[in-house]
């Protein structure tokens, strides 16, 4: 087929929809709670639920991975622009997110005598919660990455990545307020290993479904 | 139409393709028409070394990847990176998926001796002398003769007085070890 012939047959479909990066960030967050929701719904929500979130430290476990979930989502979004795969600005977000989950872990091991650091640690409960955690996170995941695959990314694993650490902050973020490990050294380690689990899942993913 | 050296294509293209956009079918044939250059002077920068109807291939690729997802430019940013930026992941992707083409068959079979005729896609896609400086002496030497110049693997190996077997190993490991060189400066 002759280049012209193709322009001819091409321009003949001009009209388009613009993207609309907002619209599907409010899908994404909407797919994010509502897998949360339904978790929720089934396993129910912790016992004095206010006054956790209240202290400093228990509250921690709902804010960060909010905070996290929200500068992903926003990079993810912004990733869907072809030319935009150098603006991913998660690191600044991350490495803070880091840095309190060490200060939190640190002071976990200041606060309590040392037989209780690991007093948790136990397969039943660090199955519980990263097992939850993975099994809201894969069908969140799935159906999210049907709603970035309406961009354009030029950087599919970096997409994927994002949108993998988005989804699974998203539903750490839920999943908080059903968990009773109130132990920091617990839930900073175990949450922090159930998101980089789903954003190396992400990656892979990301870099064969969203490719085009 | 203005002087080459004066032309403002942001300044043409972006009011173009936002009519487009909106459903104007003359508009987009000349934004595509003006973008067909921009690609097509790419394409010769970056695998100009390709045959002729290959290179009008991939350009057709480029601009059906372009047209698929025209929707995502925003009308608030420049539409010349946005052009730029698809066609450079769409080069990338098509040369990636040629290179994974060009070799499934050698690794997946070492018997089967290279024709004269199918010159291996790194070496068509690029200078490839400037490649072949890159191995050693003997490697590309063999490289050369079988690949380029279409000698048997026998006379090169009479040549080399190295056994036609041996020369079969040689020209497969050479041709990997292209391939890997030409993947670094990919990236």
């Amino acid at each position: 087929m002759k280049t012209e012939d193709l322009i001819a047959d091409l321009s003949r479909d001009a009209a388009a929809t613009p993207l609309r990066p907002l619209r599907i960030g409010a899908a994404l967050s909407g797919v994010i709670i509502l897998c949360a929701a339904a978790f929720l719904a089934v396993a129910g929500i912790r016992d004095g639920l206010g006054a956790a979130l209240s202290d400093p430290v228990i509250g921690s476990k709902t804010f960060l991975p909010f905070v996290l979930c929200v500068a992903a989502v926003a990079s993810a979004l912004r990733l869907m622009r072809p030319e935009r795969n150098g603006q991913f600005r998660i690191f600044v977000p991350a490495l803070v997110g880091l840095a309190a989950g060490v200060v939190l872990v640190a002071g976990g091991f200041v606060a309590q005598p040392r037989e209780l650091w690991f007093a948790e640690l136990n397969p039943v409960s660090v199955t519980q919660c990263l097992g939850f955690i993975l099994l809201i996170s894969v069908p969140a995941l799935a159906l999210s990455f049907r709603l970035l695959a309406q961009g354009a990314t030029t950087a599919p694993m970096r997409s994927g990545a994002v949108l993998g650490c988005a989804v699974s902050a998203g539903v750490t973020t839920g999943y908080s307020l059903y968990c009773v490990q109130d132990n920091p050294v617990f839930f900073v380690i175990w949450y922090g290993m159930a998101i980089l689990i789903m954003t190396a899942i992400g990656a892979l993913a990301g870099s064969r479904f969203l490719r085009w | 139409m203005m002087d080459e050296d004066v032309r403002d294509l942001e300044g043409e293209l972006a009011p173009l393709l936002c009519a487009a956009l909106k459903g104007d079918q003359r508009a987009y044939a000349l934004f595509l028409k003006e973008t067909t250059c921009i690609l097509r002077s790419m394409v010769a920068l970056r695998i100009g070394s390709l045959p002729q109807d290959s290179q009008e291939d991939i350009l057709q690729e480029m601009l059906m990847a372009l047209h698929a997802k025209r929707n995502t430019w925003d009308m608030n940013t420049p539409v010349l990176a946005w052009i730029r930026a698809i066609a450079r992941y769409k080069l990338i992707d098509i040369q990636r998926r040629r290179r994974l083409l060009a070799y499934v068959p050698l690794d997946a079979d070492l018997k089967a001796e290279p024709g004269a005729g199918d010159v291996p896609a790194v070496l068509a896609a690029r200078d490839s002398e400037s490649l072949l400086a890159r191995l050693d002496p003997r490697s590309a030497r063999i490289v050369r003769a079988v690949s380029l110049e279409g000698d048997s693997m026998a006379e090169v190996g009479h040549r080399l007085s190295m056994s036609e077997g041996a020369i079969r190993v040689a020209l497969h490991r050479a041709i990997k070890r292209l391939a890997a060189i030409a993947r670094k400066d990919d990236i």
